[in-house]
């Protein structure tokens, strides 16, 4: 073997090489599945929960109602003015608050109530019942959007009905 | 000097090289141990999504499937390496009859090999029910039955794999606890004893070196020649996990099984024999002569005492007997594959 | 002595030639023949649960503006695997394969108290009313034909395609349980053994023949899904081929069915009891061109210019064409609608009645048109036996209109009061409209 004192630098004789490229190869191999292990471990499945709740045309909720949007947590109101929603979370430590006859809100925790628009009357909730966003999707549903969030006095009005009174035809003859 | 560290320990310094040779022993010993890690180690790694529930249990084999990231790649390890461990151990046990590698001085090590075939087919059985789908409620239906058919204790042996009147939930938790815990650590334990027993036996069946001088493999050559072994293997491995998945259906419904009745590759030789009929004598009585047959060739079967070589003069009886157990097995299990 | 160092190499690169194995194959997913490169996910609000159909179905049509794909998602009406991303196993476990409507796989898919399996006074029973109807039993037919060789004394039904049972009973006419017809018995008149044998392709349960302007699905979906001529899809679906027949022309339900639909089994001609064989009319040019006045009804037919200008449910209501959820043995005693019913007679107008709820069926069923403006207030006619005809509206002066469900025009309907109509009164049945309103076929 040539000794390693009469060269600083000996020229690689193809065994050296042999046992650098199998040496190089296992580092990456190595590298490959160290990598991979990580990755492999680090999945999460998702746990989003949805966000957007669809409702129906705005012409199926006369002026007045309020409808509890079932798995949502919200309640979509109409008036006068037009739609808005409010969430159902109370603001004191996040129970889900239930509607009760008289139209208002109270929450099961901690006993606080809320009329029926979502102001606070009475407990140890800090504030109203969050305004949440209303949209109409591209078939001309409702949409409620629990990520949005709005003022109490905001509203959405509905695009105005189809009129009768477009052109008609004269019964049915040719 | 440098002293030896642990894994150089797992050899002894040397032995002798007609041992060593490929072709005399084909390497299924090292194969079959090689395979044993790798379904050990993707076994581990599984255990982390893997969820043993009736609600969850195919749900969370489909998400190793599709969507952990490598996740099919460390499932289809898994199966791959168990089914060729499987068959290496088989051929395995093939090879030590016909080179008469139980003899005088062996024979308890026949037995614990024997042992441990019997714990990885249940271990290749439970772990397929695991995936709990479609496809293996017959597999499972069929196989839990036969336990019961056993006199005496039949019932109480369905209980302990079933966990109630019939397949349920509890089956679920039970196959997983057989098949991480239940049936692993007595392979383990019994795969360690059985290497043990190599060593402490005088090594891989030699003929005797009083005769003529022999050539001494170092260790570290040994070592070489099983690394270069485990690295062709693990490469094969990855291809073949890569080019072919093991199969994956909808959930399993008891109430409302799959028309495809197919038994797992390794027992449709007894599913074959089933057709004949008395399920106790098929389907548990004629395999467990089989498998005394084999137990009793080292003490009852064969009396010779050549050593190191292929098909020794001397055990004519005991090898006629394993190629004709090994054929039989063969065509009982192509018959129900061509079905 | 060291291990020499070739093998080693050799065998290493053995190792990494299986990692690239395992490298490619973890690029190429089998969901990326369809052309998404990652799996696509939807977060149905309904489940909760996501749901990876679209990875390959991507394109696919919203099912309808009454299922959003956001609300439902695909497995809450198909089955299968949610999670899977390859076809054999996210197929596994689907009800009714493309079409969870067929009759046997129905009330899993779409039914539910709260769906389409509710209280029929909520009108939420469209299932139950589906199966016990004319439409899917034949009772009808089947009557006609043992009582016209002498099997049954009368053309009460004792005989449904399949058999079926009716707990409720809520009108004079309806009846309890009709046996099976199928397989017919050998002890039935051969005529009848004919009908059981050729005739029963067109009932809702039934694959129909395999022929151009036959083609539509089973089930709901047999109405519901509008199929065109060759039976092939038509949408943006690329799992989907469009060559094939066997699919309705997109993926959507619809309520506002054209006449082409009804006339997949409608109006193709008649059967003869002389030699039991149905006989095609051949007035049809071929390849589905006929316009609508040839192509809407079959020669012998008599009909005004609404009859055929407008589409088959302008007129007949889903309590007609579904039935009224009783078992009926004749269209006579499901079918209300009469000219009168919309023109009114000398002596009196349309009876109508007005909505005043926001639940009301007809306004739901109206709001799921998008060419109705029906409102909380309206006044709709309503047919002799209380069915609403939501579509044909009384305005405020007096005068009515009629919105055109399929085609959504609007148009005024002329009434009979106060007109130059010389009817008898008490004749009001349509021969007796059409002799002087039938229009001519040339």
């Amino acid at each position: 073997m040539p000794s390693k004192d009469t060269d600083p630098h000996p020229p690689l004789s193809r065994r050296g090489f042999v046992a650098l490229a199998t040496r190089a190869v296992l580092w990456m191999v190595g590298g490959a599945a160290a990598v991979g292990l990580g990755r492999y471990l680090s999945y999460s499945p998702s746990t989003a929960r949805p966000t957007r709740f669809t409702l129906d045309v705005p012409e199926g909720y006369p002026s007045g109602a309020r409808v509890v949007v079932p798995g949502a947590g919200a309640a979509v109101y109409r008036d006068a003015e037009g739609f808005f929603a409010r969430s159902l979370t109370c603001g004191h430590l996040g129970c889900r608050v239930r509607p009760v006859e008289d139209g208002g809100f109270d929450c099961p925790c901690h006993g606080s109530r809320f009329a029926a628009e979502g102001a606070r009357l009475q407990g140890p909730a800090p504030r109203d019942l969050e305004g949440l966003a209303l949209a109409l999707d591209d078939q001309g549903r409702l949409v409620v959007d629990l990520s949005g969030r709005v003022d109490s006095a905001w509203r959405l009005t509905p695009p105005p009905a189809i009129q009768a009174g477009r052109s008609r035809k004269e019964g049915c003859r040719t | 000097m440098k002293r030896p560290s642990f894994f150089e320990h797992l050899h002894p310094p040397s032995i002798p090289e007609p041992q060593a040779r490929f072709r005399y022993t084909l390497g299924l010993g090292g194969l079959s141990v090689f395979f044993f890690l790798v379904t050990t180690v993707s076994g581990a790694l599984l255990l982390f999504y893997y969820a043993p529930t009736y609600e969850q249990a195919n749900a969370s084999v489909q998400l190793l499937q599709y969507h952990v990231p490598l996740g099919w790649l460390v499932r289809g390890l898994h199966f791959w390496s168990a089914q060729l461990l499987v068959a290496t151990s088989g051929l395995h046990l093939l090879r030590v009859a016909l080179t008469g590698g139980f003899r005088a001085g062996r024979r308890f090590n026949w037995l614990l090999g024997l042992g441990l075939l019997v714990l990885v087919l249940g271990l290749d059985f439970t772990g397929y029910g695991l995936r709990w789908d479609a496809s293996i409620g017959w597999a499972l239906l069929v196989g839990t039955n036969l336990l019961r058919q056993i006199p005496l204790a039949g019932e109480t042996l369905f209980g302990w794999f079933v966990g109630g009147p019939e397949l349920g939930a509890a089956t679920v938790l039970r196959l997983f606890g057989w098949h991480v815990f239940g049936l692993m650590l007595p392979a383990l334990g019994l795969a360690v004893w059985h290497l043990f027993r190599v060593r402490r036996d005088g090594g891989i069946a030699h003929a005797s070196s009083v005769e003529f001088p022999v050539r001494r493999l170092p260790r570290r050559e040994l070592v070489g020649r099983e690394v270069v072994a485990m690295l062709i293997a693990g490469g094969c491995l990855l291809a073949l996990t890569s080019l072919a998945a093991p199969a994956l259906d909808g959930p399993l419904d008891p109430a409302a099984m799959s028309e495809q009745a197919h038994a797992p590759w390794f027992f449709l030789a007894v599913q074959e024999l089933l057709r004949w009929g008395n399920p106790l004598w098929l389907g548990v009585i004629l395999p467990a002569v089989a498998l005394l047959a084999l137990a009793l060739i080292p003490y009852a079967i064969d009396r010779g005492r050549l050593l190191g070589r292929w098909f020794p003069s001397d055990g004519r009886l005991s090898q006629v007997l394993a190629i004709s157990l090994a054929i039989g097995f063969g065509v009982l299990t192509l018959r129900a594959a061509l079905r | 002595m060291r291990p020499s160092a070739r093998p080693i190499l050799l065998a290493t690169l053995a190792l990494a030639a299986g990692v690239g194995f395992a490298g490619v194959r973890e690029r190429t997913p089998t969901y990326a023949a369809y052309g998404s490169a990652v799996p696509i996910a939807l977060l149905p609000s309904l489940t909760g649960q996501p749901e990876y159909c679209l990875t390959c179905h991507d394109g696919i049509e919203e099912i309808s503006a009454a299922h959003p794909t956001e609300v439902f998602g695909c497995v809450r009406c198909h089955g299968g695997q949610p999670l899977a991303l390859d076809a054999e196993t996210a197929h596994a476990g689907m009800l009714g394969g493309r079409n969870p409507s067929a009759f046997d796989v129905v009330e899993v898919a779409c039914g539910g108290a709260d769906c389409h399996s509710g209280p029929s006074d909520e009108g939420l029973d469209h299932i139950h009313r589906s199966l016990v109807s004319l439409q899917s039993t034949y009772a009808g037919a089947i009557a006609a034909v043992r009582y016209a060789f002498g099997a049954q004394p009368d053309l009460a039904a004792r005989f449904a395609v399949n058999a079926v049972r009716d707990p409720e009973i809520t009108t004079p006419t309806g009846l309890h349980s009709l046996d099976a017809l199928l397989p017919v018995a050998v002890t039935e008149p051969p005529q009848v053994q004919a009908l059981g044998s050729r005739c029963l392709t067109c009932h809702l349960g039934a694959e129909p023949l395999d022929q151009p302007g036959r083609r539509r699905m089973t089930g709901c979906a047999a109405c519901h899904a509008v199929t065109n001529w060759d039976g092939a899809y038509t949408g943006g679906d690329p799992t989907i081929s469009r060559n094939e027949s066997g699919h309705a022309s997109t993926h959507r339900l619809t309520t506002a069915i054209p006449y082409t639909q009804c006339d997949t089994c409608h109006n193709r001609g008649n059967y003869r009891l002389v030699d039991m064989d149905f006989h095609e009319r051949t007035d049809l040019p071929a390849g589905g061109s006929a316009s609508r006045l040839q192509a809407y009804y079959q020669p012998i037919a008599q009909f005004t210019a609404c009859e055929y200008q407008l589409d088959c449910i302008d007129c007949h209501p889903s309590g007609e064409v579904m039935g009224d959820g009783d078992l009926h043995s004749r269209m006579d005693e499901v079918r209300a609608v009469e000219c009168r019913t919309c023109h009114g007679t000398l002596t009196e107008g349309p009876q109508t009645r007005s909505i005043f709820d926001a639940d009301d069926p007809a306004l739901r069923q109206a709001h799921l048109n998008p060419s109705s403006s029906l409102q909380v207030g309206d006044s709709v006619v309503v047919t002799k036996r209380g069915e609403t005809l939501w579509n044909v509206r009384r305005l405020e002066d007096g005068t009515f209109e009629l919105t055109a469900k399929v085609a959504g025009a609007v148009y005024a309907v002329p009434q009979v009061a106060g007109s130059s109509c010389e009817q008898v009164v008490e004749d009001q049945t349509s021969s007796a409209c059409h002799e002087c309103h039938a229009v001519e076929r040339h």
